[in-house]
């Protein structure tokens, strides 16, 4: 019987289960499954053999390949590939932690110096939390980029305005000692 | 931007040039009170609005805070007292491992809740500072 494992609530991994226990863990179409044959974990929705899972997905009726991947382990039980890394462009593997919303830095540029770039940021972090319980791992990602981005964005318009201030009061106090 | 998505930048140049900004701003400014200073960074926020912002009067805070004056820093910005305790709290759990061992505690501050919860803080803050005039 074929073994079926996910990542559950908390980032953990469960299994291994049957095709018909599957059935009964409510996975979704963005839970990520692993299977013997896949090289990586992946959404349920995007595999060949859970979308069937999916009432309104019609089963695919594609043939089964075995992956590079695959072909190297050793015959015997399979374990999923462990280990998972962390994939700033937000691909198919889970990130081992939430990612970093940037919340510290995007509170200090609101008070400090942007207020408007430093609320999009926060805004931002607010997302990064509630999609990653969600298991949309690479929006949890995407989210987290965008509140960094507008932080240092925000930052930087910050540090640049007082920089020019200091100048401009520079060049003040020199006009006026003439 | 791409610089941004350099994880090089942000895990290893970022944190060393705010670093370097942070030890060296603090140097310059035990030695500048800021009220006397002509150059010091002025909030725009104040200078365009006449209003005051959340963060006014955090650099002669901490002007006071660096001289141990703890009781003159509250007076500038009353609003750093829990301003501080909380973002070192969340320094901690993003970047000195406090998530994991606090892991309901982040979720807390972290969540959607915890962070709009915050958020209303700065906002009431903000604008009743310019009612009652702190």
């Amino acid at each position: 019987m074929k073994k079926y494992y996910y990542i559950g609530a908390q980032n953990t991994q469960k299994g291994p289960y049957t095709l018909e226990e599957m059935r009964g863990e409510g996975i979704t179409p963005q839970t990520l499954v692993w299977y013997e044959g896949m090289s990586d974990w992946k959404p349920a929705g995007e595999t060949e053999e859970l979308r069937c899972l999916f009432a309104s997905v019609p089963p695919a009726g594609g043939t089964y390949q075995s992956t590079p991947g695959y072909a190297a382990q050793q015959p015997g039980i399979p374990v999923p590939p462990a280990g998972a890394t962390f994939n700033q462009a937000g691909g198919s593997t889970p990130p081992q932690t939430r990612p970093d919303s940037w919340l510290v830095w995007s509170i200090l540029s609101t008070i400090l110096c942007c207020l408007p770039l430093g609320i999009v940021a926060i805004i931002y972090a607010t997302k990064v939390d509630k999609l990653w319980d969600m298991h949309d791992y690479a929006g949890a990602v995407k989210a987290a980029q965008q509140a960094k981005t507008f932080t240092l964005i925000g930052a930087g318009v910050g540090l640049l305005g007082g920089i020019i201030y200091f100048i401009l009061i520079m060049v003040g106090a020199m006009a006026g000692g003439f | 931007m791409s610089i941004l998505k350099n994880r090089r930048f942000t895990t290893v140049v970022l944190p060393v040039l705010v670093g370097i900004f942070l030890i060296g701003g603090g140097i310059v400014l035990y030695f500048h009170d800021p009220e006397a200073s002509a150059g010091a960074p002025k909030c725009w926020f104040h200078l365009l609005t006449g209003w005051k912002c959340a963060g006014c009067g955090t650099q002669r805070a901490l002007y006071h805070l660096l001289h141990l004056r703890p009781g003159q820093a509250v007076a500038y910005n009353p609003f750093l007292l829990i301003a501080l305790p909380y973002l070192g709290l969340l320094f901690y759990l993003q970047y000195l491992g406090g998530a994991k061992r606090f892991p309901r505690l982040d979720k807390a501050l972290f969540g959607r809740k915890g962070i709009l919860t915050a958020f209303t803080v700065i906002a009431v803050y903000w604008i009743g500072r310019n009612l009652v005039g702190i």
